[in-house]
């Protein structure tokens, strides 16, 4: 991709996806598959899962660009993340709970310090995921779009249709469950901040 | 108040971005303009529009439809069972002809019929 290229904002590169521009469109999804792949991942924790997803967003997107109107103020990203986060939410609400949880890393059965480190990783990390998989949908869709989306309150808040105090409340909340989850598990102590392993 | 955690949630892998799938997406959405632009040039947009809005009052709403339709002709039944009078055929027989239907033809000869 040229710096010309990447110069054009997402804004006028959506005036062209609505007159039909095909290569506009792929110029939008290859800048932002990979950002939006993430989110999805983080929100439902599968990977296939994940990619249908941003391919349904995108697919939407382009069957339906004039859903986007530039001219309210939305940044094109603010308003895709509406998209994505809603069609995670189906997902979510369709989907039976699974007792996997999100998807493990194989685990490494060699007994060598690096490999037991590894293990040690890998436990937190899971145990990481589960704790968030089992947040309550919205407290989790809050803390993936505050903490790893980078998203300001405001624009988590106009995401989820919801106050800056209610988006504020459920990040609250979600994170006195995580730690409470963690500590349970040992992965936190209480006052002493992460526990030491290895 | 949540350090610790802040620090533990920093440490989130983050997911890996299958290869390819901005490509596969791009393809999709040519496919799928691709077919819709099929779809018009079969049956011009002006009948695709309306197959599409016969099949939205008629066909869609199908136990309804059939329910209503059911319930419409048992219902004209019984008013023209109500509001008619007998049948009368008056008009196409006089009674010298109902009688000699009626006669048992006593001259009747088998053999001339088979």
């Amino acid at each position: 991709m040229g710096q010309q290229e990447q110069d054009i904002s997402d804004e006028s590169l959506m005036e062209r996806v609505c007159s039909g521009d095909h290569q506009a469109f792929a110029q939008i999804v290859e800048r932002h598959s990979g950002l939006f792949y993430s989110a999805a991942y983080r929100m439902c924790g599968h990977s296939e899962e994940a990619e249908d997803i941003v391919q349904e967003a995108f697919l939407k997107l382009w069957s339906k660009p004039e859903g986007y109107d530039a001219a309210k103020g939305a940044k094109f990203t603010t308003w895709f993340y509406r998209v994505v986060t809603n069609l995670a939410i189906d997902r979510m609400r369709r989907k039976k709970p699974q007792s996997g949880g999100s998807e493990a890393l194989e685990y490494i059965a060699d007994k060598t310090p690096s490999a037991e480190s590894r293990l040690e990783e890998q436990d937190r990390q899971d145990a990481l995921e589960a704790a968030i998989a089992a947040l309550p949908e919205r407290q989790k869709i809050a803390l993936n779009l505050c903490f790893y989306e980078g998203l300001s309150n405001k624009e988590a808040a106009e995401i989820l249709g919801v106050g800056v105090k209610a988006l504020e409340s459920l990040l609250m909340r979600a994170k006195k469950a995580l730690r409470d989850d963690l500590m349970a598990q040992g992965f936190l102590e209480a006052e002493e901040g992460l526990r030491v392993t290895g | 108040m949540f350090d610790d955690l802040d620090k533990l949630l920093e440490t989130r892998r983050t997911p890996e971005v299958p290869e390819g799938l901005s490509a596969r997406i791009v393809a999709a959405a040519h496919r799928e303009r691709f077919a819709a632009a099929g779809g018009d040039a079969r049956g011009g947009v002006f009948w695709e529009r309306l197959r599409a809005g016969v099949e939205n009052i008629f066909l869609t709403p199908r136990p309804v439809f059939a329910l209503v339709l059911i319930i419409l002709v048992f219902g004209a039944g019984l008013f023209l069972g109500e509001a008619s009078e007998g049948v009368d055929f008056s008009f196409m027989l006089s009674p010298g002809e109902v009688a000699s239907f009626m006669t048992i033809d006593d001259r009747f000869v088998v053999e001339e019929w088979v």
